[in-house]
């Protein structure tokens, strides 16, 4: 009965870690779902959004401002940055392939990387969060982290808010129409370059969003921080079917799902090869459904 | 002669001429420095038109390929090094691999096989995606080899990596691997899978009404390319005599797909053109990054140079064509202006 | 019944709950020509896209000269000697119009030298180093004809060969379908909105409103049904009003 009651409490730490954990690969991968509905690019510099986020909130804490402004600069930075991405890169290439636009967004990933390792340093930078964060709540049988909660809470804020915008607001509607059939924006009368500003705002601000966690997880910044969880949220984005903006939230919680069970699953002797495990159940789950778990088979016209 | 071998002689010889001339130049009179530069150019040209066979021909991106060439490249490795030197180290060799080691050439064939088997398991998975899906999860593939490469210590000596390899590699070995990729691949490409998969990746719904069946040519393709990666790896870590995991993974991806996207995706001469023009760019930037002392720098201006090109010819610099049909045009208009002028 | 037919029975599509096709049965016999007309939206292209395999009937069978091909892939319908042009052309664009041919015939196993013989075919001798993208309309129309012939299809389905074509292309046309059906011996199920060719050229007519057959027969009898005359002939006088562009979904 001890035993039985012990597993089923970690069982609901886990799953508590894991729907921290997937909401950071949702906004994350809620974000690039956002662009590629609107321009069909899949942006490997969305982790460099989430590192010049992070930047922001080191810079502030180094010009000695609290938390409380570090987070909404974060936010607005991921926005901006963004935008001048889209503007500067990615407008001169319109109507441009696939892979042109994939390669072009992965030299501007390598471009900021390095000039952030140019012009900051190549070498980690302290964040120190406040204290607050590594405490706990008890919360009955089961002690549950501060940052776990406020993680849990804020993406679940965030989404609703985003879902409210898309639903209700007409610049939301025209958003939606967009990533279902682009085409379409056009007929109904809605700006094609304010429909793509605004994908890449929201994604920008989502980015930032998702490094705020990202940096009180992590206590520091550093240039390449934004890849692994950038790749997190491809595979998330992946899973969940390209192109669908649901997809890309499910896909999220799934891959942590699967990242938190392994965690908590697998032997010692093999847990340092966990993410080949992940990703190998993500290949299984493709090779079952090649389009994605949300995106309905779709017939040629 | 058929349509096919002599499109890859010609297109073979044009290139052999002058990187058999760089490579008797070098041999005669570089210094170690610069022959380094030699025999990496000729192994990335290797390596490049690998992702190229199979990028190129079915317009599918792949972050992957480093995985095949890791795969190449500790086969080699292993295969390679002292009986003595394995004892210690690699531990958990089976023991008729722990006792014996072979040559140069069957290292480079066990390479390639290796990597050709391990990219045909995965390709079954993959080629089932669609295109975009498909080049997202190769992704995945990446990290999958990286995460094994980095904690299998007893095959790979995890973090570590392996080293005491035989330098085998000379320059006039890579010579000859990099004509024999350069005509293999442009022999697929003009092949009956080639010209199917050109088609493919143009409209893959007009290609499958026309009979081809996109899924098992894209599977050929990148078997083969996992091959010819592998074949690469071998040759790499032959010359560089040590392995280790960071070797195989995305920042080496970048300068490899750099040279493919700069040069061309498209056609073979395009990555040929592509691996000369990033090497002079990297070893010119290099040589200032070491004066100027700007960390990066040589990514920096790397990737400002992707983004150029991309924004000014999405095609490359060989937008698209073969280097003998680019001799065919000018040659033409050559004669046309001849004609004009002597009327 | 011969087992050199092209046959569709009882075929029902719906695409997310709409009819597009309500139990229509078609045959082509081995050597015939047959049009297949109706009002936009009809479902003429949705019946050709499942007899080639590009979509799966809801409910209803497809068989090719006597084998079930039911759900089975595009390619794998090609195989059993079935080759199609789309409404909306899709070349291979970056290719030459001798490569997209060759295409064709490598898809099918065929021979390389089988190319140039088609392409003077189908007067395209002139322009087969050129690429495709850069040719008029009605040389596109020529070149996927001849890409589809490539593949020495029993059954070839052209999907409006003759839109955006003038009077004197659309004779032209008329005349080389005739020539490629005595010459390969293949059956053609033509779509077209150009009722002046369709009645010169084709065997048997079948008209298509609303995913039903209406009537089937040949052209004077078609010409002449009161049906055909309300649904299609009757309502504008003139029918040969081109369908819009992205209807063939429908």
């Amino acid at each position: 009965m001890m035993v039985f009651a012990a597993a089923g409490q970690e069982a609901v730490q886990q799953a508590i870690n894991a729907l921290a954990l997937g909401s950071t690969y949702a906004l994350l991968a809620l974000g690039l779902a956002m662009v590629f509905s609107v321009l069909g690019l899949v942006n490997f510099a969305h982790g460099e959004l989430v590192a010049v986020s992070g930047y922001a909130m080191y810079l502030l804490h180094d010009a000695g401002l609290p938390f409380a402004v570090q987070v909404p600069a974060a936010i607005a930075t991921g926005a901006i940055a963004a935008l001048v991405m889209q503007r500067v890169v990615f407008r001169p290439l319109r109507g441009a392939s696939f892979i042109t636009l994939l390669i072009s967004s992965f030299a501007l990933s390598v471009l900021v990387q390095n000039g952030l390792r140019a012009i900051i340093s190549p070498r980690q930078q302290g964040v120190p969060l406040p204290d607050f964060f590594n405490e706990s709540v008890h919360l009955g049988p089961y002690v549950i982290g501060w940052l776990e909660i406020v993680t849990l809470a804020s993406c679940v804020i965030a989404l609703i808010v985003l879902t409210l915008f898309l639903r209700r607001s007409t610049q939301g509607l025209g958003m939606l129409a967009a990533a279902e059939d682009f085409q379409a924006t056009r007929l109904m009368g809605i700006s094609p370059n304010r429909v793509i500003a605004a994908a890449f705002a929201i994604s920008g601000a989502l980015a930032g969003l998702a490094a705020i966690f990202l940096v009180a997880r992590r206590g520091t910044v550093d240039p390449g921080m934004g890849f692994m969880p950038l790749l997190s949220a491809f595979i998330a984005v992946v899973i969940g079917g390209l192109g669908s903006l649901s997809g890309a939230v499910v896909g999220g919680f799934v891959l942590a799902a699967i990242e938190v069970t392994l965690d908590a699953t697998l032997p010692g002797s093999v847990q340092p090869f966990r993410e080949a495990f992940a990703l190998g159940i993500v290949v299984v789950i493709l090779y079952f459904r090649p389009e994605g778990l949300l995106t309905r088979v779709s017939e040629a016209k | 002669m058929s349509t096919l071998a002599r499109r890859t002689l010609l297109g073979t010889a044009i290139f052999a001429v002058p990187l058999t001339a760089i490579a008797f130049v070098a041999n005669a009179m570089a210094s170690p420095a610069d022959m380094r530069v030699v025999v990496n150019f000729m192994i990335s040209l290797v390596l490049v038109l690998a992702i190229q066979s199979f990028s190129g021909n079915t317009g599918i991106i792949s972050f992957g390929h480093l995985a095949f060439m890791g795969v190449g490249a500790y086969v080699a490795a292993i295969v390679t090094i002292d009986p003595v030197l394995k004892q210690d180290d690699l531990a958990g060799l089976p023991s008729f691999m722990a006792e014996h080691s072979v040559g140069f050439i069957p290292a480079v064939l066990l390479g390639g096989l290796v990597g050709g088997l391990v990219a045909g398991v995965l390709g079954v998975v993959l080629t089932r995606m669609r295109e975009g899906a498909m080049a997202m999860a190769t992704i995945g593939v990446l990290v999958i080899f990286f995460v094994v490469f980095d904690n299998w210590e007893g095959i790979t000596r995890g973090n570590t990596g392996i080293a005491g390899i035989p330098q085998s590699t000379t320059v006039f070995a890579a010579l000859v691997f990099a004509l024999l990729a350069i005509a293999a691949c442009r022999a697929f490409c003009e092949s009956r899978f080639g010209l199917q998969l050109r088609g493919s990746r143009s409209d893959p719904v007009a290609a499958e009404a026309l009979g081809s069946n996109v899924v098992r040519l894209r599977w050929v393709a990148w078997t083969l390319s996992g091959a010819i990666m592998g074949v690469g790896g071998a040759l790499w870590a032959q010359y560089n005599i040590a392995v280790g995991p960071q070797q195989f993974f995305f920042e080496q991806t970048f300068p490899l797909l750099a040279m493919l996207v700069v040069g061309g995706l498209a056609t073979v001469s395009g990555g040929v053109v592509g691996v000369f023009v990033i090497t002079i760019v990297f070893e010119v930037v290099r040589r200032m990054e070491d004066d100027i002392g700007i960390p990066g720098l040589t990514q920096i201006v790397v990737a400002v140079l992707i983004l150029v090109v991309l924004n000014r010819r999405p095609n490359g610099i060989m937008g698209g064509l073969e280097v003998d049909q680019v001799l065919a045009r000018l040659r033409g208009r050559r004669r046309v202006e001849q004609e004009g002028g002597s009327q | 019944m011969t087992t050199a037919t092209l046959a569709l029975r009882d075929v029902v599509k719906r695409f997310q709950g709409v009819v597009a096709l309500d139990g229509v049965s078609l045959e082509v016999a081995e050597g015939e020509i047959v049009g297949l007309i109706g009002p936009n939206g009809s479902g003429k292209t949705t019946l050709l896209n499942i007899a080639s395999g590009v979509n799966r009937p809801t409910e209803g069978r497809l068989v090719v000269g006597g084998v079930d091909a039911t759900g089975r892939r595009p390619n794998q319908v090609a195989k059993l000697g079935v080759g199609r042009t789309f409404q909306q052309i899709r070349l291979f664009d970056d290719m030459t119009v001798h490569d997209n041919v060759l295409v064709g015939a490598v898809a099918r196993g065929e021979d390389r030298d089988h190319v140039a013989p088609l392409l003077a075919r189908l007067n395209l001798a002139a322009v087969a180093d050129r690429v495709a993208v850069t040719l008029s309309y009605g040389d596109q129309r020529r070149v996927e004809i001849a890409r589809a012939l490539a593949g020495s299809p029993r059954f070839l389905l052209l999907d409006e060969p003759a839109a955006g074509m003038n009077e004197s292309e659309s004779d032209a046309l008329l005349a080389t379908i005739q020539a490629i059906r005595e010459e390969q011996g293949c059956a053609v199920l033509i779509v077209d909105h150009d009722l002046r060719l369709m009645m010169r050229l084709c065997d048997r007519i079948h008209v298509l409103a609303e995913g039903r057959t209406i009537c089937e027969g040949t052209p004077d009898k078609v010409r002449a049904d009161p049906l055909v005359i309300e649904a299609y002939l009757g309502s504008a006088g003139a029918p040969a009003e081109p369908e819009p562009a992205g209807g063939q979904a429908s």
